[in-house]
């Protein structure tokens, strides 16, 4: 079997990607494709620590499960709202949308 | 006793308000409150004549106005004295007479009910000052009284000259008005009082060294020399007189500035501690009376003779002060207060039938102005010390007084300057009533009656006053009564030969133009411009403040435009830089503001990593 | 030791599409790399021995987001030109943040006391997650759906074209 903590350090390596993606990516779909990575960290964590520290509980696998649903939820809103900026701005590029610069 | 002392305090301040907030619409009931308000002061004021002359002595009602926790209490309230009320006689008669003819003089101007309004604070400050019971009050009615003067030197302020002339007397009185704070603020924080009874007690205990005392007494009498218009502070009195005509015989002849000589009377146990303050105000006051009298001699406008010789005038005061001649120089401030007042209200009349002030412009108006002729003469009679005239008697017992006192240089300049008096009067009186008419297409007429009788009231007591001089006497005195010295005839005589002589000098050159004098005028003309010239002292002024003043104004202007704003505007232009630097952080991207948050949790997370 | 053989396998094929997500230029290629980390992640949960998860990841991920975000993709039209610059300026400061947190992360793991277990013990099957979801986290799986429910609604209006007036 696979050891702990590198598979956790593979999980945080994950989650760095997906940092740097959501603060280079220029695109919204971009954007959201490295959140998921995030996500996908985040879960990938949560399966190795309930199958490695507390294996009878299962908490950690109903998490995953809670958060795919939401993630699915998620993105589905976060597509619909870029659909609707593109519709007002014909762009989906972050830096297209700053109203709120000063 | 001191309801009448509230009622003549609060009567002017009443009729200010009234007139300030009610009777603005209408002219005739602005002046018939103000008079009404002024009168309730006379008849307060009589009856607290009364009253102190039945019972001589000093009496006192104060009430602690503020109170500090370091035993130092500033106090409100009023003392009674001989002093203070025949002060307050003559301020209320005098303000109630200029008042009433104000309604003659001043009528169609408009700004009647200002000018009313004003005259009315005159009143009340004027009053205030006369009745405080401590330096810090009547420092307070001090200052007011400056105020009211400047408003109403300035009344015409849409004449440059006045406006000017407002400012001037304002600022050069401010010179002196330093000092006398000052004097007050080292009396008080030495002896931790401002009561002039208080003090009084204190000073005759020896709390202060002498040294002390006398620069304390000088620094108060700058005060007084600004508001009396001793040399070198008198500038602004001739000034003053671009204000309307009864306002410089009320404010400017016979109340304010005998406010400077008052103020010496009030703190005479101060004075009189200082020998060398003494002698300093009577040089002063000597050489300002010499001065200013000689000044007269050349001046062509009627108001200007009378201003310098109220200076003059006033210097006599000083020096009478100075020489030990309290009571002398009380007597010369009311008499003087009546005939000066006179003669500045016949010079009014004389301007409201004329229109001019210039004397070569009059001429030959005895026969046109009969009443306005002799009270003038009356006046002159009283100014020049003629026997039996007030003015006689109080000049002469200033006369005496220095004679006595041994100063004989201060009397030759004294007896100097009652040649200059004499001299001056006759002048004028020949110039405007006896010589040929001049006045051409003008039909010069008797000021009406509201004019005249205020005139005549006043020549009465320019006539009369003398009588009083005993009486006089036994009441006011500092220490012990005057020691009388009627026995010795020489300094009366003498003077009064001085007096006639000049008279007659001027007689001869004015009226008959004997051609043997005519011709010595072109010998004397350096004089008389410098005379003309008022000795140069305004441009002597102008100069320093031009040359001296100016340089330093010029480098603090610098200073304050360059450092001080500098200072001011480099902060702004330091924020308003700094944040358009940093108003370009907000980009209005999320992207930058995420990166923003994740490089603060990194940089959080490393510090407590780093102090773990 | 196949077994760590493949979980390397795995963390590279991840490693390396997750890399290629967040750095190619062309979206659409990204899209489909971002399948390929999804699908790695479910190798992973298999070999760590969650078989159920593994379905969900491929079914809910691969089958409806990567679905969704490919439509996306091409929907908007210019997203996929290869001449859009498809990063922004702050791209240094950006390596630096997720370095430095994966740098303290691993930090952290690696001096954990965490146990030094080998193997994975496998008592989690698919009917043990259903008897745990709807017995211990009954409320919050209610919750959930009415949360769903209120995104399905919340996109329709949201996607919906506005009525002109």
């Amino acid at each position: 079997m696979i050891p702990v903590k590198e598979a956790l350090i593979l999980a945080s390596l994950l989650f760095a990607i997906g940092i740097y993606g959501a603060l280079t990516r220029k695109n919204m779909v971009g954007i959201f494709m490295s959140i998921e990575l995030i996500f996908n960290s985040a879960c990938l964590s949560f399966v190795i620590f309930t199958r490695y520290l507390d294996p009878a509980k299962l908490s950690g696998e109903i998490f995953v499960l809670f958060i795919i649903s939401i993630a699915a939820a998620e993105i589905a809103i976060g597509l619909a709202l870029l659909l609707s900026i593109y519709r007002t701005y014909k762009d989906v590029s972050g830096d297209a949308i700053s109203l709120m610069k000063g | 006793m001191f309801k009448f002392a509230g009622l003549a305090l609060l009567c002017p301040l009443l009729s200010f308000l009234v007139i300030s907030f009610f009777t603005r619409k209408s002219d005739r009931l602005s002046a018939f409150v103000s008079i009404a308000a002024i009168l309730g002061s006379l008849a307060s004021s009589v009856m607290l004549f009364a009253l102190v002359l039945s019972q001589p002595g000093n009496h006192e009602l104060t009430t602690v106005w503020m109170k500090f926790p370091v035993n130092i209490n500033i106090e409100f309230g009023f003392l009674l004295n001989p002093l203070s009320a025949v002060m307050l006689l003559v301020v209320t008669s005098v303000s109630f007479l200029v008042q009433v003819y104000s309604m003659g003089y001043m009528k169609g101007d408009p700004a009647f009910r200002k000018y009313y309004a004003f005259l009315s604070l005159f009143s009340f400050s004027m009053i205030g000052l006369v009745l405080a019971n401590n330096f810090l009050e009547m420092y307070i009615f001090w200052e007011m009284v400056g105020l009211s003067s400047y408003l109403l030197i300035g009344h015409w302020y849409h004449k440059p000259e006045a406006a000017v002339a407002a400012k001037k007397a304002f600022v050069v009185t401010r010179f002196g008005d330093f000092g006398f704070l000052v004097a007050i603020l080292i009396l008080s924080a030495k002896t931790g009082t401002f009561n002039f009874l208080q003090l009084e007690g204190m000073l005759g205990g020896g709390i202060l060294t002498s040294g002390m005392i006398t620069l304390v007494a000088l620094l108060m009498f700058a005060g007084a020399a600004g508001k009396s218009a001793q040399f070198p502070l008198h500038v602004w009195l001739p000034d003053a007189m671009e204000g309307p005509t009864p306002v410089s015989a009320l404010i400017h002849a016979a109340t304010m500035v005998a406010a400077g000589i008052y103020l010496v009377a009030r703190a005479y146990f101060l004075f009189s501690m200082s020998e060398t303050a003494m002698l300093v105000i009577a040089v002063i006051g000597c050489f300002t009376a010499f001065f200013a009298g000689s000044i007269a001699l050349a001046q062509d406008d009627i108001k200007k003779i009378l201003a310098y010789s109220t200076v003059s005038q006033l210097g006599y005061m000083m020096l009478a002060l100075g020489v030990g001649g309290y009571t002398a120089g009380f007597f010369h401030l009311i008499t003087h207060a009546s005939f000066k007042a006179l003669l500045f209200l016949t010079a009014g009349s004389l301007i409201h039938s004329l229109g001019t002030n210039n004397i070569w412009e009059m001429g030959g108006l005895f026969r046109k102005m009969r009443i306005t002729a002799v009270t003038f003469l009356i006046g002159g009679l009283a100014l020049a010390g003629v026997f039996p005239t007030s003015g006689y008697f109080s000049k002469d017992a200033i006369l005496i007084q220095v004679f006595t006192s041994g100063h004989y240089i201060l009397f030759a300049m004294s007896l100097a300057t009652v040649g200059f008096t004499a001299f001056y009067m006759s002048r004028a009186f020949f110039v405007v009533f006896l010589s040929t008419e001049k006045f051409g297409k003008k039909h010069p007429h008797e000021s009406p009656a509201v004019m005249w009788v205020p005139l005549v009231i006043l020549s009465i007591f320019a006539l009369g006053l003398g009588a009083w001089t005993n009486g006089f006497n036994a009441l006011i005195f500092f220490g012990g009564p005057a020691h009388e010295t009627e026995h010795d005839l020489f300094v009366p005589i003498v003077s009064s030969c001085v007096a006639f002589l000049s008279a007659l000098l001027a007689w001869a050159i004015y009226q008959k133009r004997f051609a043997f004098l005519t011709a010595l005028a072109p010998r004397f003309s350096a004089i008389t411009t410098v005379l003309r010239n008022k000795y140069y002292i305004d441009e002597f002024y102008a100069f320093c403040v031009n040359r001296v003043l100016y340089v330093i104004s010029n480098a603090s202007a610098w200073v304050d435009r360059n450092v001080v704003d500098g200072a001011v505007n480099g902060t702004a232009y330091l924020v308003g830089a700094s944040a358009n630097v940093l108003r370009k952080i907000q980009t209005g991207r999320v992207q930058n503001y995420a990166l923003g948050i994740f490089g603060g949790v990194v940089t959080l997370w490393l510090l407590f990593s780093m102090v773990k | 030791m196949i077994e760590k053989f493949q979980f390397y396998i795995f963390a590279a094929m991840l490693i390396m599409s997750a890399a290629g997500v967040v750095t190619l230029k062309n979206i659409f290629h990204s899209a489909l790399l971002l399948g390929v980390a999804l699908l790695s992640v479910a190798g992973l949960y298999l070999l760590t021995g969650a078989e159920f998860l593994a379905a969900v990841q491929i079914i809910v991920y691969i089958g409806g987001i990567l679905t969704l975000i490919i439509f996306a993709v091409m929907f908007t039209k210019d997203l996929s030109d290869k001449h859009v610059r498809q990063t922004n300026g702050q791209k240094p400061a950006a390596f630096m943040i997720s370095s430095v947190i994966f740098g303290v992360m691993t930090y952290g793991i690696l001096r954990s006391p965490l146990p030094d277990r080998d193997q994975a013990v496998k008592i989690a099957d698919t009917a043990s997650i259903g008897r745990v979801l709807f017995r211990d986290y009954v409320l919050a799986f209610e919750v959930l759906s009415v949360v769903l429910l209120i995104a399905l609604a919340g996109v329709i209006i949201i996607a919906m074209k506005e009525k002109k007036k």
